[in-house]
């Protein structure tokens, strides 16, 4: 039995294990057999160490060249270096579905480790004695059912792995070389961010396995509220850190100047994390006020599904047209899962509402709840929108047979507006006070970000930048970082007037409030992701042709090209032009190296690697790419200049910085149950709606 | 379903590569487009590329389609008409911006109008509570039915439980 046989044999065999403790833990629900229960908290056990099994199976096999396996033969070849070779597990879609599984076995383990395990005599005493017994991510009552979700997610996952596409396939006559993998995915960011994008998709799982749990146990309090907010952080992180690096790859990599495509499969990855944004916002107002329950429950819903649908999209080429849609051999059972996930928690949902009436009202349109409210209309409006643009192609070719584009005009011009007004709405909302903010208060409070704002956009102006939306835009990045800074002005001087020295005033003040201010951090990393965002609308690009020796201007900078250098490496041989940059005044700025290879097997698509180089002060990058080299040594080059964009990359890591500040664990318990005991008050208003159903 | 788009793919490429090479001499020659030009080429799609539209693309396709724009420009036609006679030749596909008439409007006025629903429920969820003089808080405490108060106090009691114990 060769290592990839017994990574067979692991997948089979987990997936019964998957379906056993699917089994055991709805029995350990139903029935509150604590047995079950640590029999199904072995078989997550189990899973996550098949699953690693089967994982290791495929590394082995892409090391050792093992071409009797299908996928090893069509995503990876004999000229390939190592560390490509270890990338070409996620390079196909079975690949990348073992990735999820694999990942969502390890978190689960992760998951079951932080829950409560029940006391194995406890068995007879009921569910009332467990009242108190809270554990860390989740109370008892939630345990069986968190369990069961995930492992009924980790099911239907092996059984496509196991009966539908195998990555363990073998092809009847062994080749001698495989097909290796498109160059464009050789690059290093490629190692990281299909599988940050794959295990941010498999990280909603968690969140929406503790929805269920909610849901399905009738214990929809706090021990919910605590685990779901902290498990989708961490999943919002890590796909937000995937998108961010796709853009980065998609910027050195592709060689169109941009990074953002509005490509289906970018789409679909931004679509969960809108709605997770949405719902890490919602859950503000329920912890506080008690209310947007189904709301929130339906966000968690929603995020899942949309991950799901990213998670087969992201690697299947279905959304280039209809017939690879129906053609996809896990097609149908991605939305035969997608329909059982939609409607089996939307009944759950429905059948719980009663348990999630809201315990007050929004009492005043100037609050922070109806900020929140707007926050989410605009979010999920904007998820609808890039959802209904991508699926829109295959709706109309279904429909009338015509085939239609929907383009970046499209997702610019309906994306535009919402994305200003969620600017607006970050400087404005945290002004807002809960329950009801005066307008004169709320004017007052305004003001200084105003000024600020106002400030900004006039000196733009005067600087001679004339296009409204720049204007516009970066008065709104100004507003929201004058808010930001305001907030935690108002912050330290409170605690500076306590007798804290500045710096010591700052820690403190961000340690006790890590989820406040590490929320800002994250606002200051949009306001700077915006920026970059405005900026490259200010693209420049020129396409030049120059001998040796020849130079040529673009923008306020020359390019003077020195010489044509061979270029050979693993797998591929090319060659790399080497340029002067000058600036604006012909000093000299950096040498730029831009080069083209074709590699082995995949001779029709030469891969340009483009040459960056970021220029001060007003933070240009000169981009270029040696789109064509002949035989008299004359470079053909695209050049591009693109104002502002590291700002995005400078966004992404603050993002990850205020992600990490908010999500940090919080040291001592007491200060959420502060805020909630706080937010406490009298259910006056029985008759209340049911908010945002 | 892989061996067919793969297929398709290749011969994409494969006629893309084979156009880029008996194409290169044509680059260099490629003029300078138009503002107005460009502003049209940026709005249709290159056929033969992934998601590169007719100004970005350095195919011959696009080229050629580029020049065409540049001719007609020049000849005094209207955007419409270009473009008008471009999608006859390449079909609807070519619109990067789907009309806003006809089927493809649906794909611009469903955001918009499922929009303004979410605007207008929101709007219904706050109205009638701007009429209440008297704000929860300020109810007595009498006015809540019995099991309400119970509830009240008995969450009231859950949650300096676990205040007292978080600080244990």
């Amino acid at each position: 039995m060769t290592f990839a046989d017994a990574g067979n044999a692991a997948l089979l065999f987990a997936f019964v294990v998957a379906c056993y403790g699917t089994a055991a833990s709805l029995l350990a629900a139903r029935g509150r057999l604590p047995e079950l229960l640590h029999s199904a908290r072995h078989a997550v056990v189990a899973l996550a160490a098949l699953l690693t099994v089967a994982a290791c199976a495929l590394f082995h096999a892409l090391l050792t060249h093992d071409f009797s396996l299908r996928y090893v033969y069509e995503h990876s070849s004999r000229a390939m270096p190592e560390l490509a070779r270890l990338t070409s597990f996620w390079g196909g879609q079975q690949g990348s579905l073992l990735l999820w599984a694999w990942g969502l076995a390890v978190l689960s383990l992760v998951v079951v480790w932080r829950l409560p395990v029940p006391a194995l005599r406890a068995a007879s005493a009921g569910p009332a004695s467990h009242g108190g017994l809270e554990g860390r991510w989740g109370d008892l009552h939630l345990a069986p059912y968190v369990i069961a979700t995930l492992l009924a997610i980790q099911t239907f996952f092996l059984f496509v792995l196991g009966f539908v596409g195998s990555p363990f396939e073998r092809l009847e006559a062994i080749p001698s070389d495989g097909r290796g993998l498109n160059p464009l995915l050789m690059d290093p960011a490629m190692r990281v961010h299909p599988p940050l994008l794959l295990l941010g998709y498999m990280s909603f799982s968690v969140p929406f396995a503790f929805a269920i749990a909610a849901l399905a146990s009738g214990q929809v309090g706090r021990s919910w509220l605590r685990a779901g907010r902290a498990w989708m952080l961490l999943a919002w992180t890590i796909q937000g850190c995937g998108l961010l690096m796709g853009a980065w790859w998609a910027y050195r990599v592709l060689g169109w100047g941009g990074y953002w495509g509005w490509d289906p499969v970018e789409n679909v990855a931004l679509l969960p994390w809108l709605t997770a944004t949405a719902f890490l916002h919602t859950l503000l107002v329920q912890e506080r006020r008690g209310l947007l329950k189904v709301w929130t429950m339906a966000l968690a819903i929603a995020t899942f599904a949309l991950a799901i649908f990213g998670t087969f999209v992201v690697r299947s080429g279905v959304l280039t047209s209809v017939h690879s849609f129906a053609l996809s051999p896990i097609g149908p059972y991605f939305f035969g899962f997608l329909g059982v996930v939609l409607i089996g928690a939307t009944a759950l949902l429905l059948y719980r509402l009663p348990l999630l009436r809201a315990e007050g009202q929004i009492d005043a349109v100037l609050s922070r709840e109806a900020g929140f409210l707007l926050n989410n209309l605009l979010l999920v409006g904007l998820a609808a929108a890039v959802f209904w643009g991508t699926v829109f192609p295959l709706l109309s070719e279904a429909v009338r047979g015509v085939k239609v584009a929907v383009g970046p005009p499209y997702y610019q011009q309906v994306t535009g507006p919402l994305l200003v007004g969620l600017l607006l709405l970050m400087g404005g909302g945290p002004l807002l006070a809960w329950r009801r903010t005066s307008p004169e208060r709320l004017a007052r409070q305004l003001g200084p970000p105003l000024a600020v704002a106002g400030a900004v956009g006039l000196g733009m102006a005067a600087l001679g930048i004339e296009r409204g939306l720049a204007l516009v835009g970066a008065a709104a990045c100004a507003f929201v970082a004058a808010t930001v800074a305001l907030e935690y002005w108002h912050g330290l001087r409170a605690r500076q007037r306590g007798g804290e020295s500045g710096l010591r005033a700052l820690g403190t003040l961000v340690a006790r409030g890590r989820r406040r201010y590490g929320g800002y951090l994250v606002h200051l990393a949009m306001v700077l992701i915006a920026i970059g965002v405005l900026g490259s609308g200010h693209q420049l690009d020129r396409l030049v042709t120059l001998a040796p020796g020849e130079q040529a201007r673009v923008g306020a900078f020359t390019l003077t090209y020195d010489t044509l250098y061979e270029l050979r490496g693993p797998g591929y041989e090319g060659v790399l032009a080497r340029l002067q940059l000058g600036g604006p005044r012909g000093e000299y700025l950096g040498t730029l190296q831009p080069d083209r290879r074709v590699y082995a097997n995949w001779e029709q698509q030469p891969v340009s690697t483009i040459a960056i180089q970021t220029t001060l002060p007003w933070l240009q990058d000169v981009y270029v790419v040696l789109t064509e080299a002949d035989a008299s040594n004359r470079v053909t080059l695209h050049v591009y200049v693109n104002p502002l964009v590291v700002c995005v990359w400078l966004g992404g890591v603050l993002f990850l910085l205020g992600t990490l500040v908010a999500a940090w664990p919080e040291a001592r318990g007491p200060r959420a149950a502060v805020g909630s005991a706080v937010a406490v008050q009298p259910a006056a208003t029985a008759g209340a709606t049911q908010e945002g159903a | 379903m892989n061996a067919v788009r793969r297929a398709g793919v290749g011969l994409a490429m494969g006629l893309l590569a084979l156009l880029w090479v008996s194409g290169a001499a044509a680059q260099q020659a490629d003029p300078p487009l138009s503002p107005e030009a460009l502003e049209i080429a940026r709005s249709l799609k290159c056929l033969i590329c992934q998601n590169q539209s007719v100004a970005d693309s350095p195919s011959p396709l696009a080229q050629e389609m580029r020049a065409y724009i540049a001719r007609r420009l020049a000849a005094g036609d209207s955007r419409e008409a270009i473009v008008r006679d471009l999608v006859e030749r390449y079909g609807e596909e070519i619109l990067l911006e789907p009309p806003r008439a006809g089927f493809t409007g649906l794909v611009w006025w469903l955001p918009v109008a499922s929009l303004a629903v979410g605007a207008l429920a929101i709007a219904l969820t706050l109205r009638p509570r701007q009429r209440a003089d008297v704000s929860p808080d300020e109810a007595p405490l009498a006015a809540l039915a019995p099991e309400e108060l119970a509830q009240y106090r008995q969450r009231l009691a859950a949650e300096l439980a676990r205040r007292e114990g978080g600080h244990g």
